[in-house]
């Protein structure tokens, strides 16, 4: 027998006794065989003929109705332990059960028929599946493999240790997140999904698309159109609000600076003709005193009206060639504004 | 050849190293596709989708301890993009694997491995009558033999649940092959 043999008739013997004669046999293959040994080291509780390895107390009680015996208690009490033999029976099968759950595994599988069998096929499926990690598919397979792959280019060795934007590339979710992040990017430069509600009509939908940009465009138009006006604008207050007020300021501040020096001739006459009175009265000269007395008032009519007469100047009038205007307008200026002096474009334009 | 230097002269883009590469892990890449679609002709199929998709990510295969997981890894990608297509567009007919003959007459096919042994075929026909659940993890655990950190990376769940999962699926396996013989679970 060898060992194909071996576990064909193990196989088929699942879950029934196994015979004086084939036990013999079983043994004598498996005696030279350490893992055909193991196989059946799971079959031995009943291929053995031998008593079981625990003595019944009595010997007056049968095994039959020892073994009835105990099922009727575990029924009553815990309930049957196969349920966990079959949680420790993969790791007896790996070899990986620790002494204490192995000898507890033993008496029950030597009593168990159903959880045997279960660790016997673990033990053959341990063997088997690996087996199956390997179907080779027909010859043609290679050829269609390499015929597939030979017009491409050669193994992509660079892409992986390529540049970053590379790998990026090449990373397995690039199209969804760049898929993503478009359709993210359009939502918030359109305004939502708007024209996905309501009339879902091709020619509003493509009216609600196109008139933000419409939008945008005529947004850009009108701040144009108000840069260029409020570049005119300034131009025009600068040349008909600033300078005209500035060429005022220098007329006036001309005018002042006259007025201050005939005013000043004015009052220094008065002193004067004061002082000598005074000096000619303190000292009884009252004749004297009588004269600049009339002196001084005949001097302050004349003083008057030499500064009535340089007030007919009109202060706004330009002196410096920068400040000379038209004649009209300074005369339609001066009819606009004859007391404050402002122009008539401030004017209009307040 | 060693695997690390396979792959090397594969990245220089060598095509005799590319064919001993396509040689040496077909039928893992085939089993692997068989195992997660059950049928043989989209099975073949699908195993050129992973050559392709390996021959144009081979830069991003960092050692070659990691090359078999990896490309499982890519194979149950394809399996599962492959599985969602299915469900939304179900398919007519299926080729069961035994069928695989037809498609390959001239020479001894996949059909004639797998029939090697019945007792394979009894364990892929457990399989295939298992949930998807357990299916997948006796396929990662058991078959492709994928340590517990790889499967629970791959799946995204924690090393303790493969572990639970991967004792339930073999317990249900063992039922599943008994019944076939037919026993009682």
């Amino acid at each position: 027998m060898n060992c194909r043999e071996f576990a064909d008739r193990l196989d088929r013997l699942l879950g029934d006794a196994v015979t004086a004669d084939e036990a013999r046999r079983l043994r004598e293959h498996a005696a030279g065989c350490p893992r055909c040994e193991r196989l059946l080291a799971l079959f031995e509780p009943a291929a053995d003929t031998c008593p079981p390895p625990m003595s019944p107390p009595s010997a007056a009680l049968p095994h039959g109705t020892r073994e009835a015996l105990t099922r009727e208690i575990l029924a009553r009490t815990s309930g049957t332990a196969c349920q966990r033999a079959a949680e420790l029976l993969p790791d007896h099968a790996d070899g990986a059960l620790g002494a204490l759950d192995r000898e507890l595994l033993a008496a029950h599988l030597s009593t168990c028929r159903s959880c045997r069998a279960r660790a016997l096929l673990l033990a053959r499926l341990g063997e088997i599946l690996p087996q199956l990690a390997e179907i080779e598919p027909d010859r043609a397979f290679a050829a269609e493999v390499l015929a597939r792959t030979s017009h491409r280019t050669a193994p992509a060795a660079g892409v992986a240790r390529g540049s970053w934007w590379q790998r990026l590339l090449y990373r397995p979710r690039f199209a969804l997140e760049v898929a993503f992040c478009g359709a993210l990017l359009l939502t918030l430069v359109t305004g939502g999904a708007g024209p996905l509600v309501g009339d879902p009509s091709p020619g509003r939908i493509a009216a609600r698309w196109s008139s933000p940009i419409e939008d945008a465009h005529r947004i850009w138009r009108q701040g144009a159109s108000v840069a260029e006006r409020a570049g005119a604008l300034g131009d025009a207050a600068r040349r008909d609000v600033f300078e005209p007020v500035a060429e005022h300021a220098r007329g006036v501040r001309g005018w002042a600076a006259d007025a201050t020096r005939r005013a000043g001739n004015v009052l220094r006459t008065l002193h004067t003709h004061a002082q000598r009175a005074e000096t000619a009265a303190s000292k009884g000269e009252w004749a004297t005193a009588w004269v600049v007395w009339h002196e001084l008032r005949a001097a302050l009519p004349r003083a008057w009206q030499q500064t009535a007469t340089d007030e007919t100047t009109d202060p706004t009038e330009p002196e410096t060639p920068a400040m000379r205007l038209a004649p009209e307008q300074t005369e339609s200026r001066r009819r606009a504004a004859p007391r404050t002096g402002f122009p008539d474009r401030m004017q209009s334009d307040r | 050849m060693d695997l690390e230097t396979l792959i090397e002269r594969c990245r220089t883009g060598d095509p005799l190293a590319w064919e001993m590469l396509v040689r040496r892990y077909q039928g893992r890449a085939f089993g692997l596709a068989y195992h997660y679609l059950g049928n043989a002709e989209e099975a073949r199929d699908l195993a050129q989708e992973i050559f392709v998709r390996i021959y144009e990510r081979l830069a991003s295969c960092t050692s070659a301890e990691t090359f078999v997981p990896w490309m499982i890894r890519i194979g149950r990608n394809l399996c599962i993009d492959r599985l969602r297509r299915r469900r939304a567009r179900p398919q007519a007919v299926t080729t069961p694997v035994e069928e695989m003959v037809d498609l390959a007459a001239d020479a001894p096919g996949p059909a004639t491995d797998l029939e090697r042994g019945a007792r394979r075929d009894l364990v892929q026909r457990a399989i295939a009558r298992l949930s998807d659940v357990n299916r997948e993890v006796i396929l990662l655990k058991e078959i492709e033999g994928l340590t517990l950190q790889e499967i629970a990376e791959m799946l995204g769940v924690p090393i303790g649940t493969v572990k639970s999962r991967s004792n339930r699926a073999r317990i249900a396996l063992a039922d599943e092959v008994r019944l076939l013989l037919g026993g009682s679970a």
